[in-house]
């Protein structure tokens, strides 16, 4: 893995991050893949986050630092997708039929119900100081990216665009039984994900 | 006694809508004898916090700016 921003030699664009072309280049091609999995549509994906530029151009305040930079951005474009959802089932039919949840991750839970010794969830502490480093939000978006296409869609879209739960059965044709079969296994996979990648590590022994 | 597979997606659902008082009641006996479920339920928490903070300006930054 490479480092690609060095805060030191960035810091001369921290006033505007925009006129840093890696930086645009890297959020650029992180707002389009958020977009397209929602929006399962490419071009409407491609309109969506240079609306969220537009924005973006049109609000620039002084932040903090990129990573301020990016949420703020990122907000932007949570509220265009919203928009673009929510126009698109306008019309839709409420959901008559189940799509097939995605499949039970093994080794979640015995067959019985109780924990695996492996999946069972150890104890994290205070995880809030995490939220300011910036290395636990790659770790964050590598283990979204792990997620199996529609956990990862209805989870964003519950989580990150904060639609309401009939707003997504909407969106994806899906019974409410079956977005809360898909948001458990996503909060499972998630959840061990991060345990695994970053709070392990900081887990003192039994 | 609700085991731990069906207590974790009553959790799960509790940040969807309102469980029943029957619900409510199973998951709390759960939690109290169970520690990887108790550690799951304030992990989603958590998890809601993680993705609503990741799309809004950390008030930290903006507070540090100005000083
Ligand atoms: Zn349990």
């Amino acid at each position: 893995m490479t480092e690609r921003g060095d805060p030191e030699a960035a810091s001369a664009s921290v006033a505007n991050p925009l006129h840093d072309p890696q930086f645009v280049e890297d959020l650029r091609r992180r707002m389009v893949r958020f977009a397209t999995l929602q929006l399962s549509d490419p071009s409407l994906a491609e309109d969506a986050v240079q609306e969220a530029f537009i924005g973006a151009l049109r609000g620039a305040g002084s932040f903090a630092g990129k990573a301020a930079y990016r949420s703020w951005v990122f907000g932007i474009l949570r509220h265009k997708i919203a928009d673009q959802l929510r126009a698109q089932t306008r019309y839709a039919a409420a959901p008559v039929e189940d799509a097939e949840p995605d499949p039970v991750p093994d080794g979640f839970f015995e067959r019985h119900g109780h924990w695996t010794r492996e999946a069972a969830p150890a104890d994290w502490g205070d995880p809030h100081a995490a939220l300011q480093d910036d290395q636990f939000w790659r770790v964050f978006e590598a283990c979204l990216d792990h997620l199996p296409g529609q956990q990862a869609r209805v989870f964003m879209m519950r989580e990150f665009v904060e639609l309401e739960s009939p707003e997504i059965c909407r969106a994806v044709g899906i019974s409410t039984s079956n977005l809360n079969v898909n948001l458990h296994r996503a909060r499972l996979r998630l959840r061990g994900c991060l345990e695994q990648h970053w709070f392990g590590e900081q887990e003192a022994a039994p | 006694m609700m085991k731990c597979r069906e207590a974790t997606q009553k959790m799960s659902e509790e940040l969807e809508r309102p469980l029943t008082l029957g619900e409510q009641a199973s998951v709390l006996v759960h939690v109290a004898m169970c520690r990887p479920c108790r550690n799951f339920r304030r992990q989603a928490a958590f998890l809601r916090e993680s993705m609503r903070a990741y799309a809004r300006a950390p008030a930290d930054d903006e507070r540090n700016r100005s000083q």
